[in-house]
């Protein structure tokens, strides 16, 4: 007792230290959790964490598994399918080769190669959550190429349970656990429901029946030789994340998973080591397949199937990092006693490391872009370009629209009631047919592309309007070389001030306008001018005029 | 554990799926949970099937549960709540301890138990099932009632001296006065001690340090849990009780505007441990023990629970409350605790007892702590019976205090460009305008705002309730979920709600939901483009529009509006 209640109080204390300064900075905490782990580990005994901490992988999995969202997937599902399987093969082939080489064995050059082709990331999901709605392209594509390689690693903890932990390789466990899932899926739709209706949103027993489903199903998995995270993930494809569940259980769960997951982390960290050369060789090893190999195949796949070059590298820059699946799978043949030391530190280490960077990708992923794109990286990846393209010969007096998807809709009514042309500047394939059907004029390619302002015609214009949420192509917009006056959709006021000190006509404020619009609709009621009916119907009128998701 | 294999534990995995069965259960049938998970212990344990034992996860778990628990209590603790109510509450739990100590010994002695076991017996059995009381008093919400703040303060008491009582006991013999008043004035030393660094660090340390930590979902939780975890650390390893030292350390929190969203983000985590500690009661128990005096058990309950009634109720009367609180507060407080189980455990070690008394004690505790949780429960429903019978005795001047809600309010979730404009258009229609925020970086701006600032994420019940959100005239969201929308829209069926939402679909959604007003505000923005193009062939007028448009723009509170990313860092 004591020892244990001195342990969580130095995981805990440590945690919320390094929690802190993660949020003072911006970092990742996963990389701090697993050095505290290294710290913690000269103090604390770690193995009796374990079954603790065991519940940190049920809960992310579990709450994974309750995200799988398949209407998300819907719209890139099958090039994120594609560009994964590709990116995890070409690199884990190429890693395992290596692996080989450098004289692993075959099944620890799969540990290894695992280690490296696995970049999606449960932890990385918390960074792509948007907050307002409108999200760019790369968002969602990379978020479902990070759905399809979780996936991917279920069905690699799945695979390595069957043929590596297992007595004697059974293919007929495989069967059971296709039928786990499908289990699962009958249970989420026909059963979940059913069951919880009657708890009437009482939340503390819908917890209960949230942890022993996970229960039940990790004890079905364990007793046909499967690892524990194939069962928490079925388990929480039995979990349906609806309205009203959404809050009173998937939030309980989650409040859960903070507690857990700490403990997980840190008790990793704490099974590393002191790292030897061999270590520091594996480390370096899968640092690179991860930083460099990994986003450089992703842009270029994405390339070829026919993203702009700025999407592809920003997808690309997404998925930099060790995945936590493959700590998952490390800590799992730890103890299974299948893993050479230096090997299951190097995968940690690496971890902490790629997050770290990752961090730092992410948040200067634009910058990163526009320097490959000067250096040329790009082109020599292959952007395509021109193919897709219409401009009306001597075109002049027109109006440029960037990324006409976020609330653009309406303006292709009024350019042709009021006789103005227009033209859309637009990145996404997967919107590209409708804006071939909807507009005359469109040019297809990323704005920092000189050659895409050359196709719309960008001296002849009369105006430009950038809708664009994202801040980096806003702000090429901005500073775009030309007198032809721009209006640019900005965020905040302090965007707003800086926007129009460097330049810009206008700037567009979603929220000042819905509060200045709703403001007056609101004041007309308080003053008895509008009815509540009324009232009602001015907001009606306006989500019917507005475009479509 | 060694490292031989990654699965779950058996005993905990089988406990807590049979607490949910019969928790379950206890749901369908309107049962309180806490009769469902004690009656897992009996049914898993050595009393039932015998197929779990209490292992040592299972024995972490529950410990921390209760810290946890009385962690929570602590939070909902505000000072200027207590102090008005302490010198009533101090009088009562010295005249229950007495008195009821003196009932005890002598129903003890009247089953036939000898002088020294009915004295051990009596010390045993005068405390209160803190656990029980608290978690069906926080469940119904009447831990801010004025009984529920008695009862709870009373509680507190009885963990002071069930402290000295084990430093008694931890002596190993009555003989060593001096040794009993050394280990008694090293707990007094030890609790003031904790009290005075929890006191401090509330003042100095605390706000900087959770301002600090409101930046991010998991921070503030984290950190709360290790400060939690500190003050039960530094108690369990000065031999304190744990209990105390999770209570103080929640009251350093109290105070600060970050305790709602704290407590709610910390409730699952406790609800889960505390259903272990409820079930982990009766695994320590076998059954030839539970039996040994049986009929004595029965009957002691029910003469106890008769006597206790009159003293405490009698005491509670005595102190000027009303009948009603005096009322509700006495009924809280029958019971026979857990603790009773702690102290015969350690007075069986040093041989004080032997094991058919423990047995004595654990039955009491076993049949009052249900027991008890139905009184409770329907508290005000036995009080309306017995009313006509007690009515005669209303004071003319009862302790009163007022509870503070909001009436004729706006709730406005969100503190936004829309939310803010919106707050400045209800000032005059409204007597109160309340915000919920959670984003750290809004705190001080609100703080400061003439309106009333809840710190907390709309999503948890208690932070709904605290805004009064049922009884408000208006509602204005800016949350960015659509299920937090929703459930704040069925909330207040009556208010007039307007709601902002990102696409279409969830637009319909909170339509049906039956927001009044939906805020689309892509829409708006093609509104705005039209009346660009319209004007764009004017020069002047078009310059004019712009001008204004960006006025606005550019001025207006608040100037950032999201909190993943820090200004201007991100550059994508």
């Amino acid at each position: 007792m004591y020892e244990i209640l001195f342990a969580l109080v130095v995981i805990f204390t440590l945690a919320s230290i390094f929690l802190l300064v993660a949020a003072q900075t911006g970092l990742p905490v996963v990389p701090f959790y697993l050095l505290a782990g290294v710290l913690t580990g000269i103090v604390i005994d770690e193995t009796q964490l374990l079954e603790l901490a065991q519940w940190g992988i049920v809960f992310l999995v579990l709450l994974f598994g309750i995200h799988v969202d398949l209407e998300a997937f819907r719209s890139t599902g099958r090039i994120s399918v594609v560009v994964s399987l590709l990116q995890a093969s070409i690199v884990g082939a190429l890693t395992a080769v290596v692996g080989l080489a450098l004289g692993l064995t075959p099944l620890h050059a799969v540990y290894f190669a695992v280690a490296a082709a696995l970049s999606s990331s449960l932890v990385a999901t918390s960074y792509l959550e948007a907050t307002d709605g409108a999200r760019p392209t790369y968002e969602r594509l990379a978020e479902s190429i990070h759905f399809t390689e979780d996936v991917l690693g279920v069905v690699i903890v799945l695979g390595l349970s069957l043929f590596v932990y297992a007595a004697t390789p059974a293919f007929e466990q495989f069967a059971v656990a296709v039928g786990m899932v499908v289990l699962a899926l009958g249970f989420r739709y026909v059963v979940f429901h059913r069951l919880t209706a009657r708890l009437e949103g009482d939340s503390e027993v819908m917890m209960l029946v949230g942890i022993s489903l996970a229960i039940g199903f990790i004890a079905l998995a364990e007793a046909t030789n499967l690892s524990l995270i194939v069962g928490a993930f079925a388990a929480g494809i039995a979990i349906a994340d609806d309205y009203p569940h959404s809050l009173e259980l998937v939030d309980t769960i989650d409040d859960l998973e903070d507690f857990f997951t700490p403990i997980f982390f840190v008790t990793v960290g704490a099974l590393v080591t002191i790292p030897t050369l061999e270590t520091i060789g594996y480390t370096l090893a899968l640092i690179v397949a991860v930083l460099l190999l990994n986003p450089l195949i992703v842009a270029f796949i994405l390339l070829r199937t026919g993203f702009d070059g700025r999407t592809a590298v920003l997808t690309g820059l997404t998925l930099d990092q060790v995945s936590a699946f493959s700590l998952f799978i490390a800590i799992e043949a730890l103890v299974a006693g299948l893993i050479i030391r230096p090997l299951f530190d190097g995968i940690v280490f690496a971890a902490a490391i790629t997050m770290l960077v990752a961090t730092y990708t992410s948040r200067h992923a634009g910058r990163i872009n526009r320097v490959l794109r000067e250096r040329g990286v790009v082109r020599l990846l292959g952007e395509p370009l021109d193919g897709r393209t219409r401009v009306r010969e001597g075109l002049t007096d027109h109006v440029i629209v960037v990324d006409f998807q976020y609330g653009g809709r309406q303006i292709v009514e009024a350019s042709s009631r009021l006789d103005r042309p227009m033209v859309v500047v637009e990145d996404n394939p997967v919107l590209f047919e409708d804006v071939r059907k909807a507009c005359d004029n469109y040019v297809y390619g990323d704005v920092l592309n000189d050659r895409v302002w050359e196709q719309a015609r960008l001296s002849e214009a009369a105006l430009v309007i950038s809708l664009t949420p994202e801040r980096d192509r806003a702000e090429t917009v901005v500073d775009l070389e030309t007198d032809v006056p721009r209006i640019v959709r900005v965020r905040d006021s302090n965007s707003a001030a800086e926007f129009l000190e460097r330049g810009v006509a206008g700037v567009i404020y979603p929220d000042s306008i819905a509060a200045e619009r709703v403001g007056d609709d609101l004041r007309g009621l308080l003053e008895g001018e509008l009815s509540r009916d009324a009232f009602t119907d001015r907001s009606e009128a306006r989500f019917e005029v507005s475009s479509e998701d | 554990m060694a490292l031989d294999e990654i699965v779950l534990a058996t005993d905990f995995a089988v406990l807590i799926v049979a607490a949910t069965v019969l928790s379950y259960i206890a749901r369908l049938t309107k049962q309180p949970t806490i009769v469902a998970y004690v009656l897992t212990g009996l049914v898993v344990g050595p009393i039932g099937f015998g197929i779990v034992a209490e292992d040592q996860l299972i024995e972490i778990l529950a410990e921390l549960g209760l810290g946890f628990l009385l962690f929570l209590l602590g939070i909902e603790m505000r000072f200027e709540d207590i102090r008005e109510i302490a010198r009533p509450v101090a009088a009562i739990a010295f005249g229950q301890a007495i008195l009821q100590a003196i009932a005890s010994t002598a129903v003890a002695l009247f089953l036939g138990f000898t002088l020294f076991q009915s004295l051990m017996i009596a010390l045993a059995t005068t405390f209160g099932a803190t656990p029980i009381i608290v978690k069906v008093l926080g469940d119904k919400d009447d831990l801010e009632t004025l009984y529920g703040k008695v009862d709870v303060g009373v509680l507190i008491f009885q963990d002071i001296y069930l402290v000295m009582a084990l430093a008694i006991l931890a002596v190993g013999s009555v003989e060593g006065i001096g040794e009993i008043a050394a280990n008694i004035g090293r707990v007094f030393l030890l609790m003031g001690l904790i009290g005075l660094v929890s006191s401090l660090a509330s003042k100095y340390f605390l706000p900087t340090l959770l301002r600090a930590s409101a930046a991010n979902k998991s921070t503030l939780f984290t950190v709360g849990i290790a400060w939690a975890f500190l003050f039960i650390f530094a108690a369990e390893s000065l031999e304190l009780s744990v209990e105390i030292g999770a209570f103080l350390a929640g009251l350093a929190l109290a105070q600060l505007p970050y305790s709602t969203e704290l407590k709610e983000r910390m409730r699952p985590v406790t609800n889960f441990f505390i259903a272990i500690f409820f079930a982990s009661i009766a695994l320590q128990m076998e059954i030839d023990q539970l039996l040994a005096y049986w009929q004595e058990a029965v009957i002691a309950c029910i003469l106890l629970l008769g006597i206790n009634f009159f003293i405490v109720f009698g005491l509670f009367y005595s102190q000027r409350f009303d009948i009603e609180t005096s009322f509700l507060g006495t009924i809280s407080m029958l019971q026979v605790s857990e603790f009773s189980l702690v102290l015969g455990a350690l007075a069986l070690e040093q041989e004080f007892i032997e094991e058919g008394i423990l047995g004595f004690l654990s039955l009491m505790a076993l049949i009052t702590m249900p027991t008890s949780t139905y009184y409770v429960l329907y508290n005000r429903r036995i009080y309306a019976a017995v009313r006509p019978y007690l009515e005669r005795l209303e004071r003319d001047d009862p302790i009163e205090t007022q509870p503070v809600e909001y009436e004729n309010h706006a709730v406005i979730v969100g503190y936004s460009r829309l939310t803010s404009e919106l707050a400045d258009v209800l000032n005059d229609a409204v007597d109160e305008i309340v915000f919920i925020e959670d984003r750290a970086e809004h705190v001080s701006e609100l703080q400061e705002a003439d309106y009333g600032f809840i710190f907390g994420n709309a999503r948890h019940g208690d932070v709904r309730q605290e805004a009064n959100l049922a009884g408000a005239e208006v509602l204005v969201s800016d949350a960015n979920r659509t299920d937090v929308n929703r459930r704040l829209v069925e909330d207040a069926p009556d208010a007039l709600s307007i709601i902002a939402a990102t696409t279409e679909s969830e637009s319909r959604l909170l339509r049906e939901s039956g927001a009044d007003y939906v805020v689309l505000k892509r829409g708006f923005i093609g509104e705005e483009l039209e009346s660009f193009l319209e004007l764009l062939d004017d020069h002047h007028a078009f310059e004019r529009h712009l001008t204004a448009r960006n006025e606005r723009a550019r001025d207006g509170s608040p100037r950032t509006s999201d909190s993943s990313a820090p200004a201007g860092e991100y550059d994508v």
